[in-house]
């Protein structure tokens, strides 16, 4: 707790008066959870959970692929086609442990955060809250604050998992373009490639693909709470909150898959026949000239870094969305309004 | 030693009725663990080894053609996978348990900080050496590989996987040498560096938080976390070396405006190089292992004393609980 306080205080970064110590609610959800001996113990353990877990299976990637590839490598394609493969396993098995963890710090989120209002209602706390000076916005963003302040440990375990498995997809993304594409290119394709500046719409894209993938656990801790929060909001007692908070989170959770699969596939539809020259008009579907290139090479990025950008976007406006609903029900519990 | 707790008081005194082995002390639980710990690792392994040995490698499929090799083969190598698999499971809970002993001797100011050490040090030595005793045993394997593949014992010798993998660096026997005088005293007297580095980085990591649990935990953190660096850095150092080497060396032949080598030409002997990479491997690490013992040592006792400028000195229990804000209060009503 302290470690973090000082990080900040040390960085500058402004924290609010409602997610310090300084702050009665804020403290007082803190010291509660301190004394949750299960939750310490998820809370501590986490990390060297995550760490040793991602170590052990690292090593057994590599040792099955450096004794299954490289002692028998006898010519450079040998090595050409076995640098990936150990990449793409590690990637992968990082990717598998990342969806375990996360799914865990999901769920366990949820429950820090359904019973904050619930538990104040079941145990008709909240009118008597409500009669301090405090500020319904104050009371509601420090147990917001305070349970996610709990799970920090997990989030930077995540975090550390996430950057490890960035740069592992990196050099694997290297390996693949300089070999499977620029070593296939013909000179005049190479030339072209920089005085065109080709190379700038998939930086844009993948620039907007790294933010979105690196963003993924901070925004889904701040969703997985608001959501926590909103159940709270709405149900009578802490079991019927911390039930609703993760039925909530599964509905969200497949909603979102649908809604992607779908998006990506209209997107795919439209954009194989943009590029095989139909144009979908008012009329019906009319041939015309295919695009250059350099307008596909365009579009292409620009809409892989418009969807990044927009699926990102949703997930925050969904957040804010939830809080906002939340606190409005929070205004009907009772007390006086402030 | 912690003295059982008579029936009359506890009927008495309604003190918590607790199962035998609970009853033990921390002592107690540690002197019973370093008297069993080096008959128990030598037998399980033996007893693991020998089981998987008789069980896998006993009866010939019908496509074997020399049985004897066969069976001498496979039970080397199972022999060697326990005892490499027992060393390891062995290295990490040592390196784990080394930590936490760090991390519980980061208190106070850190005047008295190296005894304490030195003793968390001292109660995993018996484990330590159990590890060593049993890296002895994976050189005893490799040995008798080298026995039954070179000397004609029986007639004929044996094929035991030795030959092929040291094949490639022949006529690079000076390396060869090398890497054996380095990695042999590395491998025996390794465990006991681990545990002077794990015991110096858990101190370091302990000396960032004041309860104990939090202590054990940022400890563990450390070490699992610098075991994760360290294979990361392995991959990513491997692909991306091989990278930049592939790229200088064998660019691929359809690229038109460059006269290339075969992509599938045969390798120059690299692997000739390996026991070079190995020796210089080893060195850095046992280097590493030092240096960063003395360095996280000495980071923490530099921690630990800055604590007491503008502070009240810590009570005697070493201070884990004293004057932080987030000690427990009242009991929970939401969770």
């Amino acid at each position: 707790m302290a470690i973090s306080q000082n990080v900040l205080r040390r960085l500058r970064i402004h924290v609010p008066p409602w997610a310090s110590l300084a702050h009665p609610i804020y403290r007082l959800e803190v010291q509660r959870r301190l004394q949750n001996r299960s939750l310490l113990a998820l809370r501590l353990g986490c990390v060297p959970s995550v760490f040793a877990a991602t170590s052990l299976g690292l090593i057994a990637v590599g040792v099955t692929v450096f004794m299954s590839q490289f002692t028998w490598a006898v010519t450079w394609q040998d090595y050409a086609t076995s640098i990936p493969l150990m990449l793409g396993w590690a990637g992968g098995t990082m990717l598998l442990i990342q969806v375990g963890a996360g799914a865990i710090a999901n769920i366990l989120t949820i429950a820090q955060a359904a019973p904050l209002i619930s538990g104040e209602v079941e145990l008709q706390s909240w009118g008597l809250l409500r009669t301090t000076t405090l500020t319904l916005r104050e009371i509601f963003f420090a147990k917001y604050a305070a349970a996610l302040s709990q799970l920090r440990a997990p989030l930077f375990g995540l975090m550390v998992l996430r950057l490890a498995s960035t740069v592992t997809g990196l050099l694997l993304f290297a390996y693949v373009i300089l070999r499977d594409t620029f070593y296939y290119m013909y000179p005049e394709d190479w030339r072209l490639f920089w005085q065109q500046a080709r190379w700038f719409p998939p930086l844009i894209a993948i620039a907007a693909a790294l933010v979105f993938y690196l963003s993924q656990p901070v925004v889904q801790w701040l969703l997985s709470g608001a959501i926590g929060l909103l159940a709270s909001a709405y149900a009578p007692t802490r079991g019927q909150a911390i039930a609703a908070g993760l039925v909530g989170r599964l509905a969200l959770w497949v909603a979102t898959i649908l809604v992607n699969v779908g998006c990506i596939y209209l997107l795919s539809y439209a954009y194989s026949q943009w590029v095989g020259g139909y144009y979908l008009i008012s009329s019906g579907l009319q041939a015309g000239p295919s695009p250059g290139p350099l307008e596909i090479n365009w579009v292409t990025s620009l809409t892989i870094a418009g969807y990044m950008v927009a699926v990102l976007a949703s997930q925050i406006g969904i957040t804010l969305l939830v809080l906002g609903l939340a606190q409005r029900r929070t205004r009907l519990l009772g007390g006086a309004a402030r | 030693m912690s003295t059982p707790v008579p029936a009359v008081q506890v009927r008495k005194e309604g003190i918590a009725v607790r199962a035998p082995w609970r009853r033990w002390s921390a002592r107690r639980w540690r002197r019973a663990v370093n008297m069993g710990c080096v008959p128990l690792t030598l037998l399980c392994s033996a007893g693991v080894s020998a089981a998987i040995s008789l069980a896998a490698f006993n009866r010939p499929p019908g496509w074997v053609l020399n049985t004897r090799e066969w069976m001498i083969a496979g039970r080397l190598g199972v022999s060697a996978a326990v005892l490499i698999g027992v060393q390891a499971m062995l290295a990490w809970g040592i390196g784990l348990a080394a930590a936490r002993g760090g991390a519980l001797a980061a208190r106070g100011y850190g005047g008295n900080l190296h005894h304490r050490l030195r003793i968390a040090r001292r109660r995993l030595v018996v484990p330590t050496i159990a590890l060593v005793m049993v890296r002895v045993g994976v050189l005893g394997v490799i040995g008798l590989a080298a026995i039954f593949a070179y000397l004609p014992w029986g007639g004929m010798s044996i094929a035991t996987g030795l030959p092929a993998l040291l094949r490639p660096a022949s006529g690079y026997g000076l390396f060869v040498l090398a890497a054996v005088v380095l990695a042999i005293p590395h491998w025996l007297i390794g465990p006991f560096l681990r545990l002077r580095y794990s015991v110096g980085l858990g101190a370091l990591a302990g000396t960032w938080a004041k309860h104990e649990a939090d202590r054990v935990a940022l400890a563990f953190s450390a070490l699992l976390g610098a075991g994760l660096a360290g294979v990361l850095a392995l991959l990513w150092g491997w692909s991306s070396g091989l990278l930049v080497l592939l790229t200088l060396v064998n660019p691929s032949s359809y690229r038109s405006a460059m006269t290339l080598p075969n992509p599938y030409g045969a390798l120059p002997p690299f692997q000739a190089a390996l026991p070079f990479a190995v020796g210089i491997f080893t060195l850095v690490y046992a280097a590493g292992q030092l240096v960063l013992a003395e360095t996280c040592f000495l980071m923490a006792r530099r921690r630990l004393a800055r604590r007491r400028i503008g502070q009240t000195p810590p009570p005697p229990g070493g201070g884990e609980r004293g004057g932080d804000p987030t000690a427990p209060a009242r009991p929970s009503a939401s969770g």
